[in-house]
């Protein structure tokens, strides 16, 4: 099938905002108008995570009519918070099948209006109805998973809290997100517990955001700065981690990233910029391992020795990541796609990393649906 | 789901295990997932081992914070379970059927000797 390119991109700011998903719709819509005309676009695909928080679903419909696209193809697209890079995956395959020469991919969430106790329990529907019966919050297992990998490989929680403290800092340079406040080690440790071992600033925030993507053919592409799109891969695990025989292992997340390897003819080593799901510090450790940054059990290790930081061996969420730039749950797959699209094209400012390839690792679920792309200029 | 809710409400916790290949599947669930062969209700061992757990500090209104959960392996059953008491990694635990978060389900606690 024929190459495809990323064209534009835009975000609106993330945080607690007082729009609506309307609003932040446009507000991301006119950054993206800086780089694509919107009436060039043949289809759209929006991802949400849940109704709950706005009680509107036809998110697809919606955005269409507020970016002037109706009549044409648009509809929503859901895997928790993988979502945003599934409706990316989406526009990639209709451009690429030809059914489509420009796509636009949408994530949106609004998330703040409702409480945190609400927030848990939209999110808790993402794992098997034997967790949610038990209580098994999506950040207890997240937990559940943090305490058997300190278990098993020796790692601490001052290791996870070193992932957030990187995250922090990364984004103090990116004005549009969700915290711009560095956090130090200590501070990580004392903040409150949310289920142990995971601490408060283990943890991304709800946020409250929108973020958007183009997807063209070749010929489309012509005239438009032009990322090409080396892989888009998908792979799955069970609802409930406790289905899995290695706890630890995220298997969808290796499986989809060895599929993407093979799509995209590259090794690990050659990734220079990874926007990764830290939704929880856990996590990112996990992803070293399952992209092969770092041997299966040693994730912990490329932290402690700083590696992942913008001028260490690969850059790991320039953005802030999850934790600061902030996750709006299905627009943040789309915002890991907005950072790669500034940093190859030298618009990142201050955190730029002058990367030629880059990785984007979307995950739902407990790492359940896991979604890999990676580009290159 | 039925036949787990159907097994709890008679006291007993059921898992499944498929007659073709062996495969254990909990929840228990009509077709094995691993052949597709028809997969035989048995009770879980009544006594686990804990391989991970926390204390869950928010959640959702309906658990009483704090509280602490777990996964454990019973035989070849790995289950995940809202614990009365806490635990660590190694604890026996064993289940039984009580009230959790307003529903008749199961639960661990401490095994006793």
């Amino acid at each position: 099938m024929r190459d495809v390119y990323l064209i534009g991109a835009g975000m609106s700011k993330i945080g607690k905002r007082e729009e609506t998903s309307r609003e932040l719709v446009i507000e991301a819509a006119k950054e993206l108008m800086n780089y694509v005309d919107l009436k060039s676009v043949d289809a759209v695909y929006v991802g949400v995570q849940s109704e709950t928080y706005e009680h509107q679903i036809m998110y697809g419909t919606m955005v269409a009519e507020i970016l002037g696209l109706t009549p044409k193809e648009a509809y929503r697209v859901e895997a928790c918070a993988a979502a945003g890079a599934l409706a990316f995956r989406n526009a990639v395959l209709a451009v690429k099948s030809g059914e489509a020469e420009v796509a636009l991919a949408v994530g949106v969430e609004k998330m703040s209006a409702v409480g945190t106790e609400n927030v848990t329990d939209a999110l808790m529907a993402a794992s098997d109805f034997i967790d949610q019966y038990s209580g098994i919050t999506i950040p207890a297992h997240y937990a559940l998973v943090a305490r058997r990998y300190m278990y098993q490989y020796g790692a601490t929680e001052e290791d996870f809290c070193l992932v957030a403290v990187k995250n922090h800092k990364h984004a103090l340079d990116n004005p549009k997100a969700h915290f711009q406040r560095a956090i130090t080690v200590e501070e990580c440790l004392r903040s409150k517990p949310v289920a142990t071992p995971i601490k408060l600033l283990d943890s991304a925030p709800i946020s409250d955001g929108v973020a958007v993507a183009v997807v063209a053919s070749r010929e489309a592409a012509k005239g438009h700065d032009k990322i090409r799109i080396l892989a888009s891969a998908v792979a799955t695990d069970t609802l409930s981690v406790s289905q899995r025989e290695d706890l630890t292992w995220p298997t969808a997340i290796w499986e989809a990233a060895q599929k993407a390897y093979r799509q995209a003819k590259i090794e690990p080593s050659q990734i220079k910029l990874a926007e990764v799901h830290d939704a929880f510090t856990i996590n990112e450790v996990l992803i070293y391992e399952a992209l092969g940054f770092a041997k299966r059990g040693e994730g912990y290790k490329l932290i402690r020795e700083g590696q992942t930081y913008i001028g260490g061996k690969v850059a790991v969420n320039t953005s802030g990541g999850l934790k600061a730039r902030g996750h709006p749950i299905g627009a943040t797959g789309l915002a890991q796609i907005y950072e790669i699209f500034l940093q190859l094209t030298n618009r990142a400012g201050k955190r730029n990393v002058n990367a030629d390839i880059a990785i984007a690792v979307n995950e739902g679920g407990v790492n359940s649906t896991a979604v890999v792309h990676i580009f290159s200029l | 789901m039925k036949a787990l809710l159907a097994g709890i409400s008679q006291g007993r916790l059921l898992g499944g295990v498929c007659k073709r290949c062996g495969h254990h599947v909990f929840p228990p669930r009509e077709m094995c997932p691993k052949c597709f062969g028809e997969v035989e209700l048995v009770e879980v061992p009544k006594v686990g081992e804990v391989i991970t757990y926390s204390e869950v500090h928010v959640s959702t209104g309906r658990f009483p914070t704090p509280y602490f959960v777990a996964i454990a392996k019973f035989g070849r059953f790995q289950i995940p379970g809202y614990v009365v008491e806490p635990v660590e990694i190694g604890d026996k635990v064993e289940w039984f059927i009580t009230n959790v978060g307003g529903r008749t389900w199961y639960a661990f606690r401490k095994a006793r000797p």
